[in-house]
């Protein structure tokens, strides 16, 4: 059977992530405007990889 | 084993992914995973897994000048389009969380550990969307592949599994679309559209109809000449 492949085009970058079970929480303090400091809580989502500059590498699609 | 950590980027976050992987049961019902569709084709993986060299167990993916690691695609579009493809049609289209070493591309990313966060869509080989898993009547030892396949098609087909049925044998928490909790549409409009007469039958069913016709036209044929 034909195999078809698809390309990811030329590398940008490569590197190290750590692995989350999910969202990452970040507590952040802050002081709102009577002076007295809040703990805001904001859920980041996963992030989507941005394409940057092209660099020399093809690769394939595969499983 | 050869273990070094890639210098370069370090995101705070696991990247968000999307590919195509081939459900798969175990011989025994209980447990289900997901299976590549080329390179990867003949390992199982679960939904928290780190990826293995199939060529070279003495580097760790992904290697630069291997192919080796999970891949994923940055955009769904891209994942959809790829599913397409004659030989990816029952395939499932995932979402995953990319981690560890990894390498960017332009479209995706190659890299070392996987975690699998939602089934976005399938589909059943009539063009509807899959509501079920029945057995592809392929597989791997100690594994049958399965196939989506919608309401209409479901009847006489062996083991049939709903996709939250799939999921809860993953043994992880994976979503899945149109459930409580679908995340953002994954519809298109052509799941919407009324499928052309007879799209939704086996073609066995459709080739007896006609020989049966093409009989009738021939006893007619038969008739008139007699008379």
């Amino acid at each position: 059977m034909e195999v078809r492949i698809m390309r990811l085009g030329k590398i940008q970058a490569s590197g190290y992530v750590a692995d989350v079970a999910d969202e990452t929480v970040v507590n952040e303090t802050v002081v709102n405007e009577s002076g007295a400091s809040e703990t805001a809580t904001e859920i980041k989502p996963a992030v989507a990889a941005v394409p940057e500059a092209a660099d020399r590498e093809q690769a394939s699609v595969s499983g | 084993l050869f273990t070094r950590t890639p210098a370069g980027e370090r995101p705070d976050r696991p990247f968000t992914g999307y590919k195509l992987a081939r459900a798969v049961l175990s011989a025994d019902g209980t447990r289900a995973g997901f299976a590549g569709l080329t390179l990867g084709a003949d390992q199982v993986y679960g939904v928290v897994d780190d990826a293995a060299c199939v060529w070279n167990t003495r580097h760790a993916p992904p290697r630069k000048w291997c192919g080796c690691g999970f891949y994923c695609l940055h955009a769904l579009a891209d994942a959809q389009a790829l599913g397409c493809a004659t030989e990816h049609r029952s395939a499932l289209l995932i979402e995953v969380r990319a981690s560890g070493r990894y390498i960017r591309y332009e479209r995706g990313l190659r890299y070392s550990r996987q975690r699998v966060r939602s089934i976005r869509e399938c589909h059943c080989e009539c063009g509807r969307p899959g509501t079920m898993l029945a057995d592809a009547g392929t597989g791997l030892v100690g594994w049958r592949h399965l196939a989506p396949v919608c309401g209409h098609c479901a009847a006489g087909r062996v083991p049939i599994l709903t996709l939250a049925e799939f999921a809860a044998r993953t043994g992880g928490s994976i979503k899945v679309a149109g459930s409580a909790d679908p995340g953002p549409p994954m519809r298109s409009s052509l799941d919407e559209r009324p499928l052309p007469e007879g799209a939704g039958e086996s073609p066995i069913a459709v080739l007896s109809a006609e020989i049966a016709l093409l009989h009738a036209r021939l006893d007619d044929i038969q008739a008139r000449l007699d008379g």
